[in-house]
């Protein structure tokens, strides 16, 4: 070995591989990067260690019968998958396993490929991925939504029950369930008429599978600049889907608790009839 | 020829195809605030990505991979310098800074297992499209 610098030696020194616990794991990387440890370690536990106990309970048909439900059988891969301690490839194969025949793994293996699908839409376009596809489809112009984030949604604050406690699990645990963030998605660019580029990068910054690919379009999708209608959802929508640990009283949720064809009219007074999701 | 690879956030386990196109390689992970900064990583996710590193064989270095891979290179003697392949622009901004730093060097990308085995890349337009392409494929072991 050639002889080395000693700033070069410093740039050599490895950061430690050895860790009493979590906890002081954690302390270690916010230390790195001069920010205030958490106060309870993530249930997502990094390592194939823990994607193969995950992966090992894949049940593709309770998936399909339940995954909309916010306590269904959802695999909970996605952080695995963001960065490449699973493939698509082996868990569309584990669900191929566990079934008597590929099609009642359809749903499963369908959710798995629109991942495969962002990932190419961003490959044959990296530098679009925060650009609007298309143009709104909610009767308002991009220059009629906010740039930035309020601070009341940005700390779970923002008065709305259900969506507060959907907040408060994302900025908790660094995960949630996909309606959730659909809700959450809607409720920032429909009802607080925010750009979907700000909550966008806020869940990035929170989500422990943030995906710049899955969750910029996904917005785009809520949004309407990647569909052809915005998706928005009533309160009776979120009763259908939750448990009892939300609040889902019309009356500490009453921005939502509309009939579709009314919030069609509060949401999008300019178009003409309800061109929504 | 020796080699070196940048094990970098989008390739995180032990079996990815970039381990298997060199043998006997330095893998090391530069462990970049200002690219988590910049790529909206949070420090859940930064814990995550930690911990993840720690089932694999490769040495964590803080710093800018364009300041840390040309020393390691350099000590190593390293000829080549392998990367798994990604999409993902400031990755792709920073390798420009990496090989223009690693005079000599040659720089392979590594790419991922693919989901789907197309011959000929599907109409993106909408998720439906591309579905109607890739779904046989996507309901078979290996994609093929």
């Amino acid at each position: 070995m050639q002889d080395i610098p000693a700033h070069e030696l410093a740039i050599l020194t490895p950061l430690t591989r050895r860790f009493d616990d979590r906890a002081a794991l954690a302390a270690y990387v916010a230390r790195l990067a001069d920010i205030t440890p958490p106060d309870e370690p993530s249930p997502i536990i990094g390592g194939r260690a823990a994607a193969l106990s995950l992966i090992a309970a894949i049940n593709p048909a309770q998936y399909s019968a339940t995954r909309n439900h916010l306590d269904g059988a959802v695999t909970r891969l996605s952080a695995y998958i963001r960065h490449g301690v699973l493939t698509l490839d082996e868990v569309r194969n584990r669900a191929l396993d566990v079934v008597a025949a590929p099609k009642q793994a359809e749903k499963f293996i369908q959710e798995l490929a629109w991942r495969d699908y962002w990932q190419r839409l961003y490959t044959a376009s990296p530098d679009a991925i925060w650009v609007d596809v298309e143009a709104y489809k909610t009767g308002f112009a991009a220059s009629d939504y906010a740039d930035d984030l309020p601070a009341d949604i940005a700390r779970g604050a923002t008065g709305v029950a259900c969506i507060d406690a959907f907040i408060a699990t994302l900025l908790e645990t660094g995960y949630l369930h996909n309606h959730a963030r659909m809700y959450v998605a809607a409720y920032i660019v429909h009802w607080r008429q925010i750009k979907w580029q700000a909550g966008a990068r806020w869940f990035l910054q929170n989500l422990i599978d943030g995906d710049p690919a899955s969750n910029n379009l996904s917005w785009q999708w809520i949004a309407s600049t990647f569909a052809n209608k915005p998706y928005f959802f009533n309160l009776n929508n979120v009763a259908r889907y939750v448990g009892p640990d939300i609040n889902v009283s019309a009356a500490d949720n009453l921005p939502l608790a509309h009939s579709y064809e009314r919030l069609a009219g509060l949401l999008f007074p300019n178009l003409p009839s309800p061109q929504v999701s | 020829m020796a080699g070196l690879i940048w094990l970098h956030e989008e390739a995180l386990r032990a079996d990815h195809p970039v381990f298997a196109a060199t043998s006997g390689a330095t893998a090391v992970f530069c462990w970049d605030v200002d690219y988590m900064a910049a790529a909206d990583i949070g420090l859940r996710r930064q814990i995550f990505i930690y911990e993840s590193l720690l089932d694999l064989e490769v040495t964590i270095i803080r710093g800018a991979a364009s300041q840390v891979l040309p020393v390691v290179a350099r000590c190593d003697q390293a000829t080549q310098l392998f990367v798994p392949d990604t999409p993902n622009p400031l990755i792709k901004q920073e390798l420009l800074k990496v090989k223009s730093a690693l005079a000599g060097v040659t720089v392979e990308l590594v790419p991922e297992r693919l989901f789907v085995q197309l011959e000929v890349q599907p109409e993106l337009g909408r998720f439906f499209r591309y579905w109607k392409k890739a779904r046989k494929q996507a309901l078979r072991r290996g994609g093929i």
